[in-house]
């Protein structure tokens, strides 16, 4: 019984959080653009060590206006959901919820990080780019292991043999 | 499992979250069939590799690389070992051993050959069991030293023993050939000492604060008290008189009984023969720390940056004990502290004020977390990578000095734009420039620069480092740093690591790798 009502209640703050969420695409700030592979890995960190064990950590991806490929942006969904679930070794997994928005009204995609059901922060990817995560160095730096991790995230997910 | 040796001045706690029958915590990880793939020990990682039928392939940790080859049935028929050698930084290929089997005898291996075909070792075969070994060379290119051992095993199995011809011991250590063997119930080689004992320094009451360094179980005691710890045997070790020290004790004393050696009691030694064993084998114990090792030891021990209660550091951190290495005493008398490490790396790497980070990341600055210390170890050291910063803030607006060790070499980029390019994952630009050591104490090491400014060229003035730094030649001319151990090759902060974005602080990031691979910095600069 009381497993049920977490489940519940999960889905009760879920469904609030979306609803907050995808209402709220003009209240991303016109002027945010990509800040870079460091910046995104920060935020992403921030956002678990806030959501710690027991929150739950919502990410709603928007296309920006340039993204000719469709599935650009659940790509950079997934790159973000896999390194905070995957590529952090911290002890603890967060629990992490998905999901598509409606476009980012401006010219560059965007995956909103929700903590506690309020916004955490937005990062920016340019047109058609994935979300820069993860290693932020040049492949020639990377080794055997470091290819490895890669692999956890897009664009090397499914293709890891060939970095 | 927790056990704890306040007597012998070890803490050897060991414990573990399990969950579906695996080990959940950080570093290690299993593949789909429930394998375990990586296993993390202290600040070391073990990685296994296995082929598509489940077999153990290759097995690698920081140190050694070792190689399995099977035939079509499945039996092993190759074993290649690496190590690294700790002096020259390079990895040593041991001798491949080749295994030739026995198709009458169910496949069992009866010779061990070396690659050029000299015999390292044969099997005798009794009934059903193998009865002798017979090492004919000591390594690939020694002299001929031939070997005989007789191998005695009891009736479950459990406890393992080698005389020579002469019906002596064959080998009384642990882990060579010969070495006896003690099972636990379910097959596991417990040996037949603690593995948690190791040596320590002896106490000097001259310095007493060094104690802190020995974890705060360091007993005041004299040398010798000390000296019968490290020298008993397990069974006579707090926690072990039960399973563990019956198994030894009684797989010794059968093998005593054999040989016809047989004592009385629980022990089959006398106290005095123990203490003329120990006279004859005296411990190799570290050399004395020098006074200027000794002043700094009294300096980290007055810093109180360790935790004399739990060996951890004082921040609560979750990583504190395996960035540490857990306990102080295990570590290398030349192994920096994690504070100390990162202030060599600065004074190398950056100008005056500089600030760098292997572990513990001073510099995030959003939001909440606003000017807070951040455990970042992913991103840093076990990536193989150090951040330098201007100074303590990052401040975007500070122009400081960055320089490379002496004795780098400039890396000519292959890219056509030189050091400059735009990342191909996310389209951000930045520059990155290659130097690496060919000799000297950083031999084999190669140091990947990001962000390096004071550049010029290509499309965002990132492509080439300044012509005050390096020559046409590509020979590093730039100023030495006040130590005159590091040349200057440009100004913290370049491309994409400037400090303009709000959250992000101006600085240079560091890809260190040794041999191809990336390695912690510390180990490279801080004798971790």
């Amino acid at each position: 019984m009381r497993g049920i009502l977490s489940i519940a209640y999960l889905f009760i703050i879920v469904c609030f959080t979306l609803i907050i969420g995808l209402g709220q695409t003009n209240k991303i700030k016109p002027d945010l653009i990509p800040r870079g592979c460091e910046y995104n890995n920060i935020a992403l960190e921030g956002a678990r060590k806030k959501a710690g064990t027991r929150s739950v950590i919502i990410l709603i991806a928007r296309p920006g206006k340039k993204d000719r490929l469709k599935a650009i942006s659940e790509r950079r969904l997934y790159t973000a959901r896999a390194y905070l679930t995957s590529y952090l070794t911290l002890p603890d997994e967060p629990t992490v919820v998905t999901a598509n928005g409606e476009n980012s009204g401006g010219l560059y995609g965007v995956i909103e990080i929700y903590v506690t059901g309020i916004l955490f922060d937005s990062l920016a990817s340019y047109p058609n780019y994935e979300l820069g995560l993860g290693s932020c160095d040049s492949l020639e730096s990377d080794d055997e292991d470091s290819r490895a991790k890669r692999s956890l995230l897009y664009p090397w997910l499914f293709r890891p043999k060939k970095i | 499992m927790h056990k704890s040796d306040p007597k012998a001045g070890q803490n050897f706690d060991k414990t573990f979250d399990y969950d579906n029958n695996r080990i959940e915590e950080a570093g290690w990880t299993y593949d789909e069939d429930g394998r375990n793939v990586q296993n993390l020990s202290g600040a070391e990682a073990l990685y296994r590799t296995f082929n598509a039928a489940g077999r153990l392939v290759r097995t690698r940790s920081d140190s050694a690389d070792f190689r399995t080859y099977y035939d079509g049935d499945g039996d092993e028929i190759k074993r290649r070992t690496d190590t690294l050698n700790d002096e020259t930084g390079l990895w040593d290929a041991q001798p491949t051993k080749y295994y030739i089997r026995s198709r009458v005898l169910g496949g069992r291996v009866v010779s061990e050959v070396w690659a050029n075909g000299k015999k390292h070792r044969s099997f005798v075969k009794g009934i059903g069991n193998q009865t002798a070994v017979q090492s004919a060379y000591a390594s690939e290119t020694a002299q001929l030293n031939e070997v005989v051992l007789f191998e005695y095993s009891d009736a479950s199995g459990m406890s393992y023993r080698t005389t020579n011809k002469l019906g002596e011991h064959a080998a009384t250590g642990d882990g060579g050939e010969g070495s006896p063997i003690e099972t636990d119930p379910l097959g596991g080689n417990i040996g037949t000492y603690t593995p948690f004992i190791t040596l320590i320094e002896p106490f000097d009451p001259e310095y007493p604060e060094l104690q802190t360094y020995n974890n705060g179980y360091f007993p005041q005691s004299n040398f010798s008290s000390l000296y019968a710890s490290l020298g008993s045997r397990i069974a006579d070790l707090p926690g072990f008189g039960t399973n563990w020290g019956s198994f030894a004790e009684l797989g010794m004393a059968q093998y005593e009984e054999r040989l016809g050696n047989s004592r009385a009691g629980r022990g089959f030694l006398t106290n005095e023969e123990r203490e003329a064993r120990r006279r004859r084998t005296p411990p190799t114990f570290r050399a004395p720390a020098s006074p200027e090792e000794r002043a700094r030891l009294r300096a980290l021990a007055a810093t109180g940056i360790f935790d004399s209660e739990d060996g951890d550091n004082d921040d609560g951190s979750v990583w504190g004990a395996q960035a540490f290495g857990g306990n102080m005493a295990n570590q290398a008398k030349d192994k920096l502290s994690q504070q100390e490490c990162d202030k060599k790396i600065a004074g190398h790497f950056g100008g005056e004020g500089a600030d760098a980070a292997t572990f513990l990341d001073l510099k995030i600055q959003l939001g909440e977390f606003k000017g807070k210390t951040e455990e970042r170890p992913d991103h840093l050291y076990k990536s193989g990578t150090f951040h330098i910063y201007t100074d303590e803030q990052g401040s975007a607006d500070e122009e400081v000095g960055l320089y490379v060790p002496n004795g780098a070499q400039f890396v000519s980029p292959s890219r056509k734009t030189a050091g400059e390019y735009q990342d191909p994952i996310n389209g951000e630009w930045k520059n990155e420039f290659v130097f690496k050591y060919n000799s000297g104490p950083y031999s084999g090491v190669s140091l990947y620069l990001v962000h390096v400014a004071g550049t010029y060229g290509g499309d965002h003035g990132g492509a080439f480092l300044g012509r005050e730094f390096i020559n046409s030649a590509g020979r590093l001319i730039g100023s030495q740093n006040a130590a005159k151990i590091s040349t200057q090759i440009g100004f913290i902060g370049g491309l994409a690591g400037e400090g303009k974005v709000e959250g992000l602080n101006r600085h240079t990031h560091v890809v260190v790798k040794r041999n191809g691979k990336r390695i912690d910095p510390r180990k490279v600069f801080c004798g971790w």
